[in-house]
């Protein structure tokens, strides 16, 4: 009967219906969607901004370090193989008081004229000015970093190695490799400050924070390998930091979508005082009354947060591709958190107005209207 | 005449007005908050990354023996501030670490080049690279959570204003059969509605600033700064989307039928 009661109701009055669905579907689907959207973004947008930074050098320990011997960073000898993301062999020459580097330019650095030969910019040399360093160079650019490059020449590694007469090998190589942030245990563990237990090292070990990847990096090619931190240091206060604005700004938009769906299960209450007089005038109870409305809106609560669900995880995903590159995985938790949510704040939606409405007089609302 | 019905009209039914104000104010303040926070958190968020290292270098024109003193004090102040300068062991070069937008810093750099003999000013690329991703992508988060706020609270005021509405039909019905013209109702509404609305978001402009400051605590330690802007916008905003919330509900209102209203139909 109560079933009965409440499809009748929703078919009689389809299209306001339709409209709280619509109304359920949009607040469930932008918040679930921005909830999906932000899972770990601090993270992510710190992988954006070092994606093109170098976090390793490694430099000869008494030998040489040969250019043919730089796929072994890649292959099983190193365990974090897998974490490096480039390479930039590097030959540094000194010759008639220019520093030469051979090295493949940073992508972000400011060139003036053609890649080639780049002259640092406070070398003052113009594209097109010869420059003697054994044999006459010509400077095809100029390269501003705001960095040591500045007051170096840069030119292809190869060019570089012909110079110094040592075909095939490096004075650096820069490594770029995903990484994890290190720990304060870390920290403690790495100073031997505190005793630990094999499985707990055993751990340390098996994480990639900077200094585990730089160490095999180092073996793999024999040769000493640092941690080179000065950006990543800087920007792990930055990236809390978003992660707290972006999160409060997500609460107030989730806030705001609650807040829709509240008001819109509200005003469909309102409008239904009559109704709610006649069942009462007809021997419903308030707890009856109170069943039916409740049912009803929890009916479409089911739809339309599973709806909107979908659209924000749609969403979601068409957003996160824009932004960073890559998509987001839906979550199962985040599906049932939404719609729990939607269910509650639709339940209270309707639970509150109708306390107004069943506290009144059949008699009243019938003859009033 | 109009003023005395609006007042009493909203005097009499109290809750309804109450509820009606916080129905705008509660939106209205969420907007003001987080547009003021997010632009005030992404000035701090630049401010912060160019406090870790200098965005700007100032030599030594080559050919040139040093800086004239007069001139590195002219470039100096042509940026809109300064938050660090550095090396003081350096006479031929000067690093700094400006604040400004991308564009104004640039402007900055150009003007020094341009008007001055001695010095070469530059700007770092790669933090430039770094500010301009970072920046971006906060600021197209941003946008896409201010969007979804402003949505989600036009919605809600549009809902809350209907049910306001709909409470009143028989007031409506009563002016009309007493004669009211159509001019008169829509005044009598217009008022109701802008007085909700006056209040609502003026309100909601206030609790919105204090909700910023505490948000900027929590999160810089720092108390917000007024963004007049960011506030004026918000507050105009909603003011739009109340008007535009209030379109339905005010033309149904109008299409009440005095005589079935009052039967009680």
């Amino acid at each position: 009967m109560g079933i009965r009661l409440i499809l009748e109701s929703i078919r009689r009055r389809a299209k306001s219906r339709a409209a709280a669905v619509a109304a359920l579907a949009f607040g469930a689907g932008a918040a679930s969607g921005l909830v999906l959207l932000l899972i770990g973004v601090g993270d992510r947008i710190s992988e954006e901004l070092r994606r093109l930074d170098a976090n390793i050098e490694i430099v000869p320990k008494s030998g040489r370090l040969l250019q043919k011997d730089l796929p072994l960073l890649r292959s099983e000898i190193n365990r974090w193989g897998n974490q490096i993301r480039f390479l930039i062999p590097e030959l540094r020459v000194e010759r008639a008081g220019y520093v030469l580097v051979g090295r493949d330019p940073d992508p972000r650095w400011k060139v003036e004229g053609t890649p080639g030969v780049l002259a640092g910019i406070s070398l003052g040399l113009a594209p097109g000015a010869t420059i003697q360093a054994g044999r006459p160079l010509t400077v095809t650019g100029v390269v501003s970093t705001g960095g040591d490059e500045d007051g170096e020449i840069l030119l292809p590694l190869a060019v570089a190695q012909d110079l110094a007469g040592t075909p095939g090998e490096l004075s650096r190589v820069l490594v770029s490799a995903v990484v994890t942030a290190e720990t304060d245990e870390f920290g403690r563990f790495n100073r031997k400050e505190k005793r630990f237990t094999d499985a707990q090292i055993e751990k340390m070990m098996c994480t990639p924070f900077p200094s585990n990847v730089a160490r095999e990096c180092g073996n793999a090619l024999d040769a000493d390998a640092r941690v080179l931190r000065e950006i990543a240091d800087h920007e792990g206060a930055l990236l809390r930091r978003i992660d707290g604005v972006v999160g409060i700004l997500a609460g107030a938009a989730i806030l705001a979508a609650c807040l829709s769906v509240l008001a819109t299960m509200t005003a469909s209450v309102v409008d239904r005082r009559k109704e709610i007089g006649l069942l009462k005038a007809l021997g419903a109870t308030n707890g009856a009354v109170a069943a039916l409305f409740i049912g009803e809106a929890l009916l479409l609560a089911l739809p339309g947060s599973l709806v909107g669900y979908l659209i924000g995880l749609a969403a979601a995903k068409s957003m996160s591709v824009a932004l960073f590159g890559s998509t987001v995985p839906g979550s199962a938790v985040v599906s049932l958190v939404t719609l729990a949510t939607a269910m509650i704040i639709t339940a209270l939606g309707v639970a509150w107005p109708l306390r107004r409405a069943v506290a009144l007089e059949p008699r009243t609302v019938l003859h009033e209207a | 005449m109009l003023l005395r019905m609006v007042w009493s009209s909203l005097i009499v039914s109290r809750g309804r007005t109450l509820l009606a104000v916080a129905a705008v104010l509660v939106p209205a303040a969420l907007v003001t908050a987080s547009a003021n926070f997010a632009l005030d958190a992404g000035s701090k968020m630049t401010a912060e990354l160019r406090r870790q290292g200098p965005n700007v270098i100032l030599e030594v024109k080559r050919g040139v023996a040093a800086m004239d003193p007069a001139e590195l004090d002219r470039a100096l102040r042509s940026f809109p501030a300064l938050l660090g300068r550095g090396p003081v062991d350096r006479p031929d070069r000067v690093e700094l670490a400006a604040s400004g937008s991308f564009d104004q810093i640039d402007a900055s750099v150009r003007a020094i080049n341009m008007g001055s003999s001695s010095l070469d000013a530059r700007t770092i690329p790669v933090l430039a690279a770094r500010e301009g991703l970072l920046m971006g992508k906060l600021r197209r988060l941003f946008e896409l959570m201010a969007l979804l706020i402003l949505a989600s609270s036009g919605l809600a005021m549009m809902m809350a204003l209907t049910s306001s509405v709909a409470e009143q039909r028989t007031e409506i019905g009563l002016l009309k059969a007493l004669g009211s013209t159509q001019a008169l109702v829509f005044r009598f509404f217009a008022a109701q509605v802008g007085l909700l609305l006056a209040a609502g978001v003026g309100l909601g402009a206030v609790v919105g600033l204090l909700l910023s400051n505490v948000m900027s605590r929590r999160v810089f330690g720092l108390s917000t700064e007024v963004r007049f802007g960011a506030v004026a916008a918000a507050a105009g905003a909603c003011a739009l989307m109340a008007f535009l919330a209030s379109i339905v509900p005010v033309r149904r209102a109008f299409a009440i039928d005095p005589a079935r209203v009052l039967k009680g139909e």
